[in-house]
């Protein structure tokens, strides 16, 4: 690939991530936990958003490809950290200060409900919160349609156990 | 709270993130510097791999000629103990050149090091391909005149030669690859910074 063309690519990526980087965000804020905070998840999902970019071939929306992109390397961050006995320290330290600190109780109080659920589960409620079709949740997930409504179910029920709690 | 407040806070959540602005270039800047630490960090070792090697080689040549039965005529160890010392200084500059790079110094200052980095890399070429005909045409003419040279030692030298040519393309691959890499992104960050 010539220079111009990298140049390109680099525009339309970060025109890409402007344009959906509240997507990131809530993405990751699902995720955060004290072994992965906010900024190495949003440091890695950018990282492999932009690995990925060259074999992004316009099949599905941007907004759909880093749905994607960011649930699978928060899940996969996960699962690997789960594996691993101790977490290296990060090279450096971003500046991000995501961690709604300064929000709202109930906001507070939303994340906190969210990421007591399972890896699979918080992804399932995140993408019914931002509204998305059962169809396009079950393509996002790997599940089939109707496991997503069963699932969905479940959640929901359980959230309002918790809710209730 | 109720199950329906959820959305309604997940919308209030959207709307308080649309007014901020979450990607901020110092982040793409600091990924930029990682992509560059990384090659440097690569191009550092390869060098001082470089240095340790050249140093290995000295006591290896003179343990197989004063130890073993493995002789080699006395002028063989002066040339290559006079190589590896030339190589091993050369390494070491070269890792001191790649030391003074800093990323958290200014761009330009790195940009000026890598450039003469290069720089150095391709003249350090030059003078490789000017001793290969060198390196090549000594054995095979040591070969021809000493006629009880066995097959065993044609196909050696043969095979040397390939690996040799393979090494020197990854070789090449892998220092224009890397400081290509150093440089773009000093480049990106420069443009960075001057927006």
């Amino acid at each position: 690939m010539n220079r111009q063309n990298q140049e390109e690519q680099e525009r339309d990526f970060i025109r890409m991530i402007k344009e959906n980087e509240r997507v990131i965000y809530k993405v990751c804020s699902v995720y955060v936990s004290e072994e992965f905070p906010m900024e190495d998840l949003y440091q890695e999902t950018v990282l492999n958003l932009w690995k990925a970019f060259p074999r992004f071939r316009n099949e599905s929306s941007y907004s759909t490809y880093i749905y994607r992109v960011a649930l699978n390397t928060c899940i996969s961050g996960i699962r690997r950290e789960k594996r691993r006995p101790k977490k290296a320290p990060l090279s450096f330290s971003a500046e991000l200060t995501f961690e709604p600190d300064n929000m709202e109780e109930n906001i507070r109080e939303l994340y906190r409900l969210i990421r007591q659920l399972k890896t699979l589960e918080r992804a399932i409620i995140l993408l019914w919160l931002e509204e998305k079709p059962y169809q396009e949740i079950a393509e996002l997930t790997g599940l089939s349609r109707n496991n997503v409504a069963t699932k969905l179910k479940r959640i929901r029920e359980k959230l309002k156990v918790m809710l209730n709690y | 709270m109720e199950l329906e407040d959820l959305k309604s806070m997940w919308t209030s959540v959207d709307e308080r993130l649309k007014k901020q602005e979450l990607l901020k270039e110092s982040i793409i800047r600091k990924m930029m510097r990682e992509k560059s630490s990384k090659s440097l960090d690569r191009l550092r070792g390869f060098e001082a791999l470089g240095a340790a090697v050249s140093l290995f080689v000295i006591p290896l040549i003179i343990y197989l000629n004063y130890f073993t039965r493995f002789h080699m005529h006395q002028s063989v160890i002066y040339i290559v103990v006079a190589v590896c010392v030339i190589v091993m200084v050369w390494q070491i500059v070269k890792v001191g050149l790649l030391q003074k790079m800093d990323f958290m110094k200014s761009i330009n200052s790195n940009l000026l090091q890598v450039n003469r980095y290069n720089v150095w890399i391709k003249r350090e070429r030059i003078i490789l391909l000017l001793t290969i005909p060198v390196i090549l045409c000594l054995p095979i003419w040591l070969f021809v005149n000493i006629h009880a040279v066995k097959a065993l030692q044609w196909v050696i030298f043969v095979c040397g030669t390939i690996f040799g040519a393979l090494a020197g393309y990854y070789l090449y691959n892998f220092y224009n690859r890397h400081i290509d890499s150093i440089r773009q992104s000093l480049e990106d960050l420069k443009e960075l910074e001057e927006k």
